[in-house]
């Protein structure tokens, strides 16, 4: 039993650091020395004793100049100090040019913990802070003992909470999360088994030829034309294609297995006092902390599988957060339907869906896509092509149908409706994509045509997040500055449209 | 306690396509025209240098067709612009900022003034000139912040402040 911390009083981090920052300069050394005795071994022949007198300096150069841009973890050790004060976490960090960073409890928008394998052997794990002012973490912890860092983050969750709600007498009442979902093996199988396996195996692919091209690289060795010459001689039938072809997307079906096991093993949603608490990972345990208002929008996605299996990839778009990072995106894997209500409902009691009519994009929407998207495209390969393969590239046109079948569906699947509240998109050709967003976390909204587009009275509109624009095309222009108006007065009337309801038939007349 | 369930109405909201907007000020495309003129002048002094620096280029068809391309492009963006100031234009209503922009494809944007963070004006040494600012304004939103340009100097101050002070006492 860890005794009490005094938060009031400047903390370290754990010692284990210190090991972490020798560790991770083997980790990412080791590549590097490997290609180049590599490169000696197999360039033997052709080295002569002054190369490897340079290899010698270079490699030992390299090793001391790495060795002393990560001495600054280490040193980060012994300057590295935190601690909470009435409504503020103190930061202080750097040996020579001291820093002290502030940072508003009221600021702070999750506190999420990460556990290597190195971090469990040793009973520490990595927090990580983040703040909506600031796009990449604003505090980490490499290492703190489990026990110290369940106690920071209760009394900075605690403190959080009670600094936002003025509540300044409740700063112990700390409530336990309560187990809201949890991921069962037969959810992981079924996770494993809907994984879209070709995007692995063209990864696979992908991966394999980019080490080819760096052994080519690296070590002077023509793995392409070595790769050649083996394949000649191996008697090449229209069976050994298929083999290779089944063998490798085999393989890639048990690579994504493990990929999903070892990312979804574990996988609980807690619903804290205000917010939700997500663990996952077998390898690498994480654990996630969003508090309900700091989520700008729901998304929750389905390929054609998923769909029929009736799971959903849900992801909460947190403030700041960054669009492009997968590690910072906050998904979790919902097994049925009833589930995601219940999550979503955190964030909008009544789903747009459940209870409105929807509008839908107009058909113009088809035909400007083949026209500006799907013949260009067309024409272009099949000019290009036919030098190399003659008349064979009018199978491009198979293409050109394809895009108009998927055009056609996308089409038909975009659907938006309107609460009183939210807004909620449906789309997708054969996965489905939802997204929810609430009025409050509207930024901006904005409306545009074009020339086609005002001669068929037709508009897009644009919904602006903290994070995201959601874009809306080809609506009809009534429907479109309905939208526009309806958003605008539920963002600036919210309190005096907050108790009433929206008519059911608000569908623009035709 | 009486509860309130009111019915929203598709004609009782305000609507955005009613409101009446402001153009920007006449000198503003005084200014448009000058940033484009220093670009093309930029442009122009560069092909000059380039023509004259390599002898392979300086044959009368090729100095007469970049002369005509240069000419047209010229034309067609003062022509663009001028479109494009025409429809430029601004609102201000009671709870949001309206701003229009563009020509072939237009723009309304919308920016509910709870939702602006802070607003800075801004003015250049040829807005400076002509007695103009632009006034921007920023949102918690990555993407979603608006510029309102050409506002006489004095007109972008006081509606800085009246946002502020909108948003002091709306609370």
């Amino acid at each position: 039993m860890v005794s009490e911390t005094d938060w009031s009083k400047p903390q370290r981090q754990s010692r284990v650091v210190i090991l972490i920052a020798i560790l991770k300069m083997f980790k990412n050394m080791w590549p590097v020395i490997v290609l180049l005795l590599a490169r000696f071994i197999f360039n033997k022949g052709t080295t002569t004793d002054k190369n490897l007198s340079h290899l010698l300096w270079g490699l030992s150069g390299a090793i001391i100049l790495y060795f002393f841009i990560r001495l600054n973890d280490i040193a980060r050790f012994f300057f590295y100090r935190f601690c909470i004060t009435d409504q503020q976490l103190v930061i202080y960090s750097g040996a020579i040019v001291k820093k002290k960073t502030e940072l508003p409890l009221s600021k702070i928008q999750a506190i999420h913990t990460q556990q290597t394998f190195l971090h469990r052997i040793t009973n520490t794990c990595r927090l990580v802070i983040d703040t909506a002012g600031s796009e990449k973490a604003e505090m980490e912890i490499e290492a703190l003992d489990i026990e110290v860092a369940k106690q920071f983050q209760q009394v900075l969750t605690t403190r959080e909470i009670v600094y936002n709600e003025q509540q300044v007498n409740k700063t112990d009442d700390y409530i336990q999360p309560e187990q809201l979902m949890q991921l069962t093996a037969k959810d992981i199988l079924k996770l494993c088994i809907s994984e879209n396996h070709l995007k692995t195996f063209l990864i696979i692919i992908g991966f394999l030829v980019g080490k080819m091209q760096d052994i080519s690289e690296y070590l002077g060795f023509d793995s392409f034309g070595w790769m050649q010459q083996h394949s000649q001689a191996v008697n090449t039938t229209t069976q050994t294609v298929v083999f290779v072809f089944i063998l490798g997307l085999l393989f890639s079906i048990i690579l994504s297995c493990i990929k999903v096991v070892l990312r979804f093993y574990g996988f609980t949603i807690q619903l804290g006092q205000k917010h939700f608490v997500m663990k996952w990972g077998l390898l690498e345990t994480r654990q996630k902390q969003i508090p309900f208002k700091k989520i700008q929008l729901l998304s929750w996605r389905s390929t054609f599988v998923r769909r029929l299996m009736r799971m959903y990839i849900l992801r909460l778009h947190a403030t700041a957060e960054d669009e492009n990072k997968e590690d910072q995106m906050i998904q979790l894997p919902v097994t049925n339907l009833s589930q995601l209500k219940k999550i979503t409902g955190y964030y909008q009691q009544v789903l747009p869906s459940q209870h409105f009519p929807f509008l839908t994009i107009q058909k113009q929407y088809i035909a400007r896509g083949i026209l500006l998207v799907g013949l260009p495209i067309t024409l272009a390969f099949i000019t290009g092509l036919y030098f190399a393969i003659g008349w064979y590239t009018l199978l491009t046109l198979l293409w050109l149908f394809y895009f108009i079948i998927s055009t056609y569906l996308y089409r038909k699947n975009y659907k938006v409706w309107l609460s009183n509240e939210a807004i909620q998109i449906e789309k997708g050709v054969w996965g489905r994509e939802n997204i929810l967003v609430n009025f409050r976390n509207l930024q901006q909204v904005s409306i545009k045509t074009s020339p086609y587009k005002r001669k068929h009275q037709l508009a897009d509109i644009e919904l602006s997040t903290t994070g995201i624009n959601i874009n809306i095309p080809f609506l009809r222009k009534e429907e479109a500055a309905f939208i526009i108006d309806f958003t605008l007065a539920n963002i600036e009337f919210r309190r005096e449209i907050s108790q009433s309801v929206l008519r059911e038939d608000y569908k623009v007349e035709k | 306690m009486e509860i309130k369930h009111l019915q929203l109405h598709w004609e009782d909201l305000p609507k955005a396509e009613n409101v009446v907007f402001q153009p920007v000020e006449k000198n503003y495309l005084k200014i448009i025209y000058a940033e484009w003129l220093i670009f093309y002048a930029t442009i122009l002094i560069a092909a000059i240098a380039i023509f004259y620096f390599v002898k392979d280029i300086q044959t009368p068809v090729i100095i007469m067709s970049v002369a005509i391309v240069f000419v047209l492009l010229v034309s067609l963006t003062f022509f663009l612009a001028n479109k494009a100031f025409a429809f430029k234009a601004y609102a201000i209503r009671e709870k949001d900022v309206m701003s229009r922009s563009g020509w072939l494809f237009q723009k309304l944007q919308v920016i509910p003034i709870d939702k602006i963070q802070h607003c800075v004006v801004r003015t250049g040494p040829l807005e400076k000139k002509f007695d103009l600012a632009s006034l921007k304004l920023f949102t918690a939103g990555q993407q979603s912040d608006i510029t309102l340009s050409g506002l006489k100097a004095e007109q972008a101050e006081q509606l800085k402040e009246w946002i502020v002070s909108k948003q002091r006492n709306d609370g």
